[in-house]
């Protein structure tokens, strides 16, 4: 190999690199997710309501509907004592990815 | 195409055995011409220091016109929610309400309502300037609702404090539309950076504010509600023969009950609408009109957490444990300091996300523990038949008492 191969090999390598260090840049900066956290939107949540009956301890959870609010007394009824039920809390339950 | 590249490598090996003949060779001008190391100076060197801002400028303006389009879009989008929950609403309860577009062109006109603070040059009656300015504001923010929709107060509330959470998203929007409009204008990159540095947190926060209205419109209780709800358990798990009193203080429920032996008056905003009542004017009215004498006052307040801490942790102090512009801290701590009264606050740990956003499960488990807090300083501090204040700080929604 002469003087003027390793020259045009030095020069062709920087080329190759200089190329490869663009793309990587690009590509770190272009990436949306290492600026931007994650839409709220795309999170997984349900809101949840639990009814308490206000004579013992029996609850009952199901999905949350409009005009639930704490203290709220509810249409349903405790299968035990037969009173209406009362709205405890109202809480979302997030489905996240373990870490 | 890997077909080609191999086949171009292979065609340069064989023209590499006859380096006159290489086309690198040619290219690069025989390896000692002069241009040739022009440009490559110009490349690494000139090119660089002379247009590097424009580079940036390019690069900052592509990133902060994609988050001008992802807020508009999220804006509309909330906007679309409100009309939708109104026309919903108007619906369920038979009412009649403007067109559809009407009522788009009222939010859009209510989103752009300024609130002009007093002037600052003379301090004096600051405070009360600044909540006679906080009490109009919501009163005509109700009162221009009402006037799309006719309903209870409760839902009125939570329409109002919906669009006031599109105000606020409005105002972000402006605010970067304005950096990236003058950073563009001038051809300035260092305009633009300011908007680029705070782009995590700005996004952090609209999201928060999406989630906010959508909790608002379904009136579904969010992070912030964490010390009504806990000022709300305890009255409902701790005290006996719980008492509400009359008083003419809009938005705040007060009630006075015994608690081991104790009286216990508990302060709270008025549920379940969107509002945080007015927790200083219930502790002027119970300490100065009803000449209650408390032992201490306790304030439990949602607040913010630091990254890493844990969401739904409870920090204990002193203090009062109120967030906002500073009004109804400032006159609670005047009444505190003109009668002497100890001030203890109790505080739930979340970020600005679930502060806003549908409350989650570990605020609502923390709020039990908080209640339990408050029991045990209650023991340790008042004696039998000595009173307490207990203020649950914060908004109300969704949590009724």
């Amino acid at each position: 190999m002469t003087s003027l191969d390793l020259v045009i090999l030095y020069f062709t390598s920087i080329t190759i690199c200089a190329i490869i260090v663009l793309i990587f840049i690009t590509y770190f900066f272009m990436r949306k997710h290492v600026l931007m956290p994650q839409p709220v939107e795309l999170v997984t949540t349900k809101a949840v309501t639990v009814l308490k009956c206000p004579l013992c301890d029996y609850r009952l959870r199901r999905g949350f509907r409009e005009g639930d609010h704490i203290g709220a007394i509810s249409s349903e009824t405790c299968p035990i004592h037969g009173a209406n039920l009362v709205v405890e809390a109202v809480y979302c339950e997030t489905e996240e990815k373990k870490e | 195409m890997l077909r080609v590249a191999l086949g171009y490598l292979a065609v340069f090996a064989e023209q590499s055995r006859n380096v006159t003949q290489n086309p690198l060779y040619t290219y690069y001008g025989g390896g000692n011409s002069f241009w040739w190391f022009l440009f490559w100076l110009a490349l690494f060197f000139i090119l660089p220091f002379l247009f590097g801002d424009y580079y940036q400028l390019l690069r900052l303006s592509g990133t902060i016109n994609r988050l001008l389009v992802d807020l508009g879009r999220v804006l509309n989008q909330n906007i679309a929610n409100v009309v939708s929950t109104i026309e919903n609403i108007a619906r369920r309860k038979n009412i009649s309400t403007p067109n559809r577009s009407e009522i788009e062109n009222r939010i859009k006109d209510m989103i752009e309502y300024v609130v002009i603070t007093p002037t600052q040059i003379e301090p004096q009656g600051l405070v009360s300037k600044l909540k006679h300015l906080i009490i109009l504001y919501d009163h005509r923010l109700e009162e221009l609702v009402r006037r799309i929709i006719p309903v209870d107060k409760p839902i009125i509330q939570n329409l109002a404090s919906s669009i006031e959470a599109l105000r606020v998203l409005n105002y972000i929007y402006k605010i970067i539309m304005h950096y990236y409009k003058l950073g563009m204008k001038y051809k300035n990159p260092y305009l633009l950076l300011q908007v680029y540095m705070a782009l995590p947190q700005i996004k952090e926060f609209v999201n928060a504010l999406n989630g906010a209205i959508s909790a608002f419109t379904k009136g579904q209780p969010i992070g912030d509600s964490a010390g009504p709800l806990t000022a709300y358990k305890f009255l409902k798990e701790k005290c006996e023969e719980v008492e509400p009193l009359n008083h003419s203080i809009e938005n705040t429920y007060i009630a006075r009950c015994r608690y081991r032996n104790k009286t216990v008056y508990i302060i709270k905003a008025l549920g379940p609408g969107s509002n945080t009542g007015r927790l200083d004017d219930a502790v002027i009215y119970l300490v100065e009109r009803c000449g209650v004498k408390p032992k201490m006052i306790i304030t439990v307040d949602a607040a913010l957490k630091l990254e890493g801490e844990k969401t739904g942790s409870i920090a204990e102090g002193i203090g009062v444990a109120i967030g906002g512009i500073g009004v109804e801290k400032f006159n609670i701590e005047t009444i505190a300091a003109r009668y002497g009264i100890p001030l203890y606050a109790i505080l739930i740990k979340m970020g600005v996300p679930e502060a806003l956003t549908l409350m989650n499960k570990d605020i609502a488990e923390a709020t039990s523990k908080s209640v339990e807090r408050i029991c045990r300083i209650i023991d340790e501090n008042v004696r039998d038949n000595e009173e307490v204040i207990l203020i649950g700080v914060g908004n109300t929604i969704g949590v009724g008492q």
